[in-house]
């Protein structure tokens, strides 16, 4: 069913079927990440909250008063997930996941390194611009789905994407000189 | 002025395929469970939206079958009466009694009232 509309698979997950839930994952389930990422900061926790909100907005489907903007929904859910783990200050979890990512490390280290750098660099911006430059960069989004989706004016997001670019770029220039050092 | 893209695929979940199809299995066998669970959930209402249609089915039939019933014995019930109340005129008559006109009429007006005329 990979034409079927996001209120008809929220119809089909309240029936009860496994094959609806899947295509909503395919369909949100990486922004749910990089939304996750942008207030987290780290892949691990950001995964493990991105997961934790997809398991509850399938447990309370009903709770879906306009399953055509099911997207929007999830990804509110996603927010609030991510800021009460960094409430929580669940670190510890963290710390074990990052152990189950050090088999990837071993078979990149130099890609990890880049992703640390980035995330450090992404750190260092507001949290909207994080989840705007990861949104159009990342997942490529337009500025106008990004303005939607995210209830800010398309020049706002321009402005925020334009900014967090120069920093992240300023950023990781300077990180490259100080590795050449 | 630079504003090109940042290269962010070292973030992208793809950059290592099947940790994210990992991810994304267990994922859903999580939501298996949930939907598991919704599944054997009865929402109360659902219960009684459920048993609506025999519920009135039944009702239906109960009334269907109650209702005649009942019309039926209320009118044997009026002719034992009837039968009864001249029954008893006629032992008075047979006794040697005499019946007043108006137990006559109250038998008689009585036995056309239970049929539904007027005396």
């Amino acid at each position: 069913m990979p034409d079927e509309r996001d209120e008809d698979l929220v119809a089909g997950v309240r029936r009860g079927s496994r094959e609806a839930a899947e295509q909503l994952a395919d369909r949100h389930l990486r922004a749910c990440r990089a939304v996750a990422l942008a207030i987290v900061g780290e892949v691990a926790g950001a995964e493990d909250v991105c997961q934790d909100a997809f398991v509850y907005a399938m447990g309370h489907i009903d709770d879906c008063r306009r399953p055509a903007r099911f997207g929007a929904w999830l990804r509110q859910i996603v927010r609030s997930h991510a800021r009460n783990h960094l409430r929580d200050g669940k670190r510890d979890r963290m710390v074990s996941l990052d152990a189950v990512d050090a088999p990837a490390r071993g078979r990149s280290a130099e890609r990890a390194d880049l992703r640390e750098r980035l995330l450090a660099a992404l750190r260092t911006l507001p949290e909207e611009r994080r989840e705007v430059v990861l949104m159009h960069d990342l997942e490529g989004w337009t500025h106008r789905e990004i303005a939607e989706r995210l209830a800010l004016p398309e020049g706002t997001v321009r402005s925020h994407l334009h900014l967090a670019r120069k920093a992240l770029r300023r950023l990781l220039d300077g990180l490259r000189a100080d590795l050449k050092e | 002025m630079n504003d090109d893209p940042i290269d962010l695929s070292a973030l992208d979940p793809m950059d290592d395929e099947p940790r994210w199809r990992a991810f994304v299995d267990v994922t859903l066998r999580r939501v298996d469970a949930v939907l598991a669970e919704r599944a054997g959930r009865e929402d109360p209402l659902d219960l009684i939206a459920s048993w609506r249609r025999p519920l009135l089915a039944v009702a239906a039939a109960a009334i269907a079958v109650l209702v005649p019933t009942e019309i039926a014995l209320e009118r044997r019930e009026a002719r034992v009466q009837r039968v009864e109340r001249l029954v008893a005129v006629s032992s008075r008559v047979a006794d040697g009694g005499r019946p007043t006109a108006a137990d006559f009429l109250r038998a008689l007006g009585d036995a056309r009232a239970a049929e539904g005329k007027t005396p």
